[in-house]
């Protein structure tokens, strides 16, 4: 494997300052701890108050619950406050997102953030059958996070009323000038300059959208964000193997033509169903660096992978 | 007072001719007018013949209101006026000359007995003084130069117009730099006067440069010339207060006009109207009638509901034509209720090729939303603002259509993006869309069910005074309690002054008749009675706001 780099990250700057990973385990009953990382400190062993929940326990617990994207900013303090204890740095929010496949939720993946302009968001289905905003973190935007509680998306309206027509994650660059954004004003202080839309539901039912709104270099979510969408293929023994049809990146970070570990990762993703950090070194075309890999299935295919990488 | 027959000799075919032409201006390109008031008959065939042989239109007018209101103000050529020998008379009728017109002067007409008048008018601001006997030849020399003046102030104001607009949206950080270009310093020394880097002063002048489309230096600083900042001053440009424009460069509102249904309701007449330039359209509609759901008017007795037409030219608007011909592009209209009834449908006519920017929006209370959402709307140049509109849901009490409906009174601001009551405030300030009003529409109680509202920009207002009076309790007199000239807020302190009980303004009319009332050109400027008089005005509507059977409120707009 190529090594695209061998400098070391930095991570002074992220909004992301830890991650957990959580699969539902064989019964389905529970919720158990597999990875968890903090981004500050990744020689650091974060030790997690408890590596196993039931439905509505702790932030990925209640995630796993409403079947729903959850975002946290401030309230309730405590499970905050848990979370930063954990994480071993201050934590100004959290956002805790359930990933299905067919019916069923098969992870949670939860992101601790720290403080720095940008905004996460989770809109979801309300009585009038439209999206509204149920959830949200906002870093330095309050003219922005003003405007979000009262506005209202149809299916197929602005990125997240496109994430629950197409079922699919999306991306969209610049979004201060991107008409598929319709909240974009030019004059936005934090410089936005991606949007990523992220489904959350199963195929009985849409749930939510998550909406990731990425910042300038300044104070971006993670080192790199991509997008691959994907197809199902089959090997030579018939079992059912993913196949990468596009690749978006938010940064560039890694080069878009070379894709075995991008396979690979995607490999070890369909097998599980379930969301997965990356850290073996192998793996990753820069071994000093990690990827949270979580899967978005349809109609029981994997349609896409969205990474966020550290 | 007549010109003597014998003075003026009546034209010789050949020799009359040759010598008229090498005194006619060269042709203008745009056309030419003499305008005549108060003449006497013979005065005026005189005049008549010696337009015609110079090659410019004749329009004569019995009285001045009829000349302010069917004359637009750019016009070209000049007003020849009789002397009424009475200085305070012709005081009054000279100051409204001028101020109506931005490039017409002024001939007065006199005879050779009140030569002595002839120096108070010139003092009163006329052109020239024509002393009659005056020979056919010295008349057309006259006119000619009075023509020529007239086109070369046009040229001047265009130019100021076209200067203004390119340097509307610079910064005061802009201006800063921009002034002390202009004042020889180089960019080390601007840098070190404004304590900021040299690249900041490069930035800045690179920004501005951009902003107003300037190839070069010498070409930005030639436009902020004609935009007059060197004579105004940077401070005053600077200071997020425009140079007023002439009346002219604001005339995105070419008419404003009140239809009422018939006593036996089979349809609608115009009662009452005003228009600026569009002649044609104005002609066309006299004697028009509207069934429901006939036209727009027709459309917005039916629905009971503003209705909106963007482009005139591809739509069903009745009067399309004449629209195209006289650049009335866009028309919007509204209701006014009294209690149950539509007694009157407001339509404003406009034309929004002006590079001006603008929304207007219906709101409509939906039970479901538990709040207001967008029914329709027209917006000019601000398709964000329309795009995030029609994705919002405003609770009763909140934005400028919640507060409207909670209030069921008109609600005006200016401070946009800072006004806590303004849920689009970041939206509208990237629109740069400064001020704006909800008005309610349904006399259903509290709270209104439907609201309309409307948003200005700063250098291309639809109205650029908006007016909010309010009757006092127990209906005894009616005072101003807001407002809005040219995006500012008048100071309450200044609003006490103002009230309206006599019925002499149109807020008093309105209030008194609970009806809209209209008003243009000559008659605006004592028929508004404001606190703020810097902005000219040639149009304005007064909207009474009648809640539950009683006129809660009166709305003024104008411009």
């Amino acid at each position: 494997m190529a090594t695209e780099t061998q400098s070391q990250p930095s991570h002074a700057t992220l909004l992301v300052r830890y991650i957990e990973v959580w699969q539902v385990d064989e019964t389905g009953q529970q919720l158990t701890l597999i990875a968890n990382r903090c981004i500050d400190n990744p020689d650091a062993t974060p030790v997690a108050e408890k590596t196993v929940v039931g439905p509505g326990e702790g932030i990925a617990g209640r995630a796993w619950n409403q079947k729903s994207a959850t975002v946290l900013q401030e309230e309730p303090s405590e499970l905050i406050a848990s979370l930063s204890q954990q994480a071993g740095t201050d934590l100004a929010g959290v956002v805790a997102i359930p990933t299905f496949d067919r019916t069923e939720i098969r992870g949670v993946v939860v992101l601790g953030l720290g403080t720095g302009h940008g905004a996460i968001e989770a809109w979801s289905r309300d009585e009038r059958d439209e999206l509204s905003l149920s959830s949200s973190w906002y870093g330095g935007l309050p003219g922005f996070e003003f405007i979000s509680r009262y506005v209202r998306f149809p299916k197929g309206a602005g990125i997240p009323g496109e994430v629950w027509k197409t079922r699919r994650p999306q991306l969209a660059r610049e979004p201060g000038r991107n008409p598929r954004f319709v909240r974009s004003f030019e004059n936005d202080p934090a410089h936005l300059t991606t949007a990523v839309g992220i489904p959350v539901g199963s195929d009985s039912g849409f749930a939510s959208s998550v909406l990731l709104l990425l910042p300038s270099s300044a104070v971006p979510l993670a080192n790199d964000f991509e997008l691959w969408a994907t197809r199902s293929g089959r090997n030579e023994d018939e079992s059912i193997t993913p196949i990468l049809e596009t690749v978006q990146t938010a940064a560039g970070l890694f080069d878009k033509s070379s894709n075995d570990w991008r396979i690979r990762i995607a490999e070890q993703v369909a097998r599980t169903a379930a969301p997965q950090l990356i850290t073996d070194t192998k793996l990753l075309p820069d071994p000093a660096r990690v990827c949270l890999a979580v899967p978005t299935y349809h109609d029981g295919e994997l349609i896409a992978v969205w990474t966020l990488i550290f | 007072m007549p010109l003597t027959t014998h003075s003026i000799q009546p034209p010789q075919p050949i020799a009359l001719t040759r010598s008229l032409n090498s005194m006619a201006p060269s042709k203008p390109t745009s056309p030419v007018t003499i305008y005549a008031v108060g003449l006497t008959t013979d005065a005026a065939r005189a005049l008549l013949e010696a337009t015609s042989l110079a090659g410019f239109g004749f329009r004569q007018y019995p009285t001045l209101n009829g000349l302010l209101e069917g004359a637009a103000p750019s016009a070209t050529g000049c007003v020849v006026l009789g002397s009424s020998n009475d200085t305070a008379q012709d005081e009054l009728t000279i100051g409204q000359l001028t101020h109506h017109f931005t490039s017409i002067p002024v001939v007065a007409l006199l005879d050779s007995t009140s030569a002595q008048h002839a120096v108070a008018l010139m003092r009163l601001g006329v052109f020239n003084v024509i002393v009659t006997p005056v020979s056919h030849e010295e008349l057309v020399s006259e006119l000619t130069d009075a023509v020529n003046h007239s086109l070369q102030s046009q040229t001047s104001v265009d130019a100021f117009r076209d200067a203004s607009l390119r340097m509307q949206n610079a910064t005061r950080k802009e201006l800063d730099v921009l002034e002390l270009i202009m004042s020889g310093m180089r960019n080390k020394e601007i840098a070190a006067k404004l304590g900021i880097t040299t690249r900041a002063v490069e930035d800045r002048r690179f920004r501005l440069m951009k902003k107003v489309e300037a190839d070069s230096v010498a070409e930005l600083v030639s436009v902020a010339v004609r935009a007059k900042y060197f004579d105004q001053g940077f401070a005053a440009a600077g200071n997020r207060s425009r140079p007023v424009l002439p009346s002219s460069s604001r005339q995105c509102v070419k008419g404003i006009e009140v239809w009422v249904p018939d006593s036996d309701d089979n349809g609608l007449s115009l009662e009452q109207s005003c228009y600026r330039d569009a002649y044609a359209f104005r002609d066309a509609t006299h004697g028009m009638k509207f069934h429901k759901g006939e036209g727009l008017p027709g459309r917005v007795w039916q629905q009971r509901a503003p209705a909106f037409l963007k482009d005139l030219i591809t739509t069903e608007f009745v009067r399309s034509d004449v629209a195209d011909a006289d650049g009335v592009t866009t028309a919007v209209g509204f209701p006014v209720f009294d209690r149950t009834e539509v007694v009157a449908v407001v339509l404003l006519l406009l034309d929004s090729r002006q590079q001006m920017r603008a929304a207007f929006e219906h709101w409509e209370y939906e039970k479901k939303q538990k709040g207001l959402r967008l029914s329709a709307g027209t917006y000019i140049n601000c398709e964000k603002l329309r795009r995030i509109s029609e994705f919002l849901v405003l609770p009763i009490g909140e934005g400028m259509a919640g507060t409207t409906a909670d209030r069921s009174r008109p609600y005006i601001t200016s401070q946009l993006n800072e006004d806590a009551n303004v849920v689009r405030g970041v939206a509208l300030a990237a629109e740069n869309l400064v001020s704006g009003i909800g008005i309610p529409l349904t006399d259903s109680g509290k709270p209104a069910d439907d609201v309309f509202t409307l948003f200005n920009s700063q250098s291309s207002p639809v109205f650029s005074l908006m007016q909010l009076w309010k009757p006092t309790p127990g209906n005894i007199d009616l005072v101003l309690s807001a407002e809005y000239a040219d995006g500012v807020a008048t100071l309450s302190s200044q609003l006490s002054e103002a009230s309206d009980t006599d019925d002499k303004g149109i807020a008093g009319q309105a209030w008194q008749t609970r009806r809209p009332v209209v008003v243009g050109n000559g008659s605006v400027a004592e028929s508004v009675v404001r606190c703020h008089t810097r902005t000219q005005l040639s149009l304005a509507v007064a909207l009474p706001t009648i809640v539950s059977g009683e006129v809660t409120a009166v709305t003024i707009l104008a411009n």
